[in-house]
């Protein structure tokens, strides 16, 4: 005659099996909680007030580009990248941190320099878009993920893609960092700085 | 024969079980109702975000298309400031490079607040606040215009009942053709 197991389960087996869910539900648990947190960063990253500042730059790098001073550290950025495509460039410098003296002539004539403004104009929007910092690279945006910058930079190069396809053809892109929002009107304090970036023709 | 198990479950068992299966709902209903104030919150900060995309899209698209602005009225805007802030109102007109005229206004009247931008197709295109949702106050907007740089800042914020005043609708730097022509 056949015995049926009526025994149930023994407490070890439960436990096996409660700790086995348990270790389940903490895996999905600490994979989730980093995603949320991402996901508040990026509320930060390439707002459309951000782009359309960021064009303000980008109009003004394309105007300088053939300025002695601007025309070499266009050439650096591209030279640098030429020379090493496919190493990992930790140590090497893959950008350029715009100041104002980029968008001065170094031999400029009489006319530039009673004419030309654009040092004042990149003084003027750099405070008045409230900016922090602007980083000339490359269109393809590969070799700046190893960069030595700060966690929040590497934080929002990381999060773009590397710009494989350039359609138009651009050689340059501008990474601008914007001073945390709250600056002016809010009391309301955030500690994140705001990104955005845009592609210029060099 | 077979032997079927008849005892059932002691009441000492079926407590346990209850207990167990009481706390495990609480836990998982304070987790739940938590992500739920979240989603809510994330609703409403996507509000703001579209109704700042559309906003903002409409008026830089209209300047860009019309080769920039070449010069605006009031001329004298920063005088002009207090009296338009005690009438609950502020209204600029943009001169375009190509002769084309447009006119950004906007109401503060309690409860009939709203963003109207008159574009240079003579098309009325107005965002009432309500848009983004009940309880949303605009602050004081803060619009500078800079004579020497030529250089008009309007930044609009508001306060919002779940996330106080962080919030912008409107945060645009406009530079002047006069000055600013290359970069149009």
């Amino acid at each position: 005659m056949k015995k049926i197991n009526n025994k149930g389960f023994a407490l070890v087996e439960t436990l096996i099996v409660s700790a086995f869910i348990v270790s389940i539900f903490t895996i999905m648990y600490t994979n989730f909680y980093p995603i949320m947190g991402e996901y508040e960063k990026r509320e930060n990253y390439d707002d459309i007030s951000l782009l359309y500042s960021s064009n303000l730059f980008k109009k003004l790098i394309e105007k300088n580009k053939s300025y002695p001073n601007m025309a070499s550290k266009i050439n650096s950025v591209l030279n640098i990248s030429s020379s090493t495509p496919y190493a990992p460039n930790i140590g090497f410098s893959t950008y350029i941190e715009l100041k104002a003296d980029s968008f001065y002539p170094d031999n400029y004539t009489d006319n530039e320099k009673k004419d030309n403004s654009s040092r004042d104009c990149f003084n003027v929007l750099f405070k008045n878009t409230d900016v922090e910092a602007i980083y000339l690279t490359t269109y393809n945006i590969s070799n700046m993920k190893n960069q030595n910058l700060d966690v929040q930079t590497i934080d929002y190069i990381k999060s773009l893609p590397n710009f494989n396809n350039n359609p138009n053809n651009l050689k340059c892109r501008i990474i601008v960092k914007y001073k945390p929002e709250g600056n002016r009107e809010s009391n309301n304090k955030d500690l994140n700085y705001r990104y955005s970036t845009i592609g210029v023709d060099c | 024969m077979k032997k079927i198990n008849n005892h059932g479950l002691t009441a000492v068992e079926v407590i346990i079980c209850f207990s167990i299966t009481a706390v495990i709902v609480i836990s998982l209903f304070k987790v739940i109702s938590n992500y739920n104030d979240k989603q809510y919150i994330e609703s409403n900060k996507n509000q703001i975000i579209t109704y700042k995309n559309v906003v903002t899209k409409s008026i830089q698209s209209d300047i860009l298309k019309n080769g920039g602005i070449k010069s605006i009225s009031p001329s004298d805007f920063n005088d002009k400031y207090d009296e338009m802030y005690n009438n609950k109102y502020f209204n600029i007109n943009f001169y375009y490079n190509n002769g084309q005229n447009a006119r950004l206004y906007f109401d503060l009247h309690e409860n009939y607040e709203y963003i109207l931008f008159s574009n240079s197709e003579r098309v009325d295109e107005k965002y009432p606040l309500s848009d983004i949702g009940n309880g949303v106050i605009f602050n004081e907007p803060r619009i500078d215009y800079d004579e020497d740089n030529e250089l008009l800042n309007i930044y609009v914020g508001i306060n919002h009942p779940d996330l106080g005043d962080k919030y912008a609708v409107l945060d645009l730097t406009l530079p002047l053709t006069s000055k600013w022509s290359n970069l149009y």
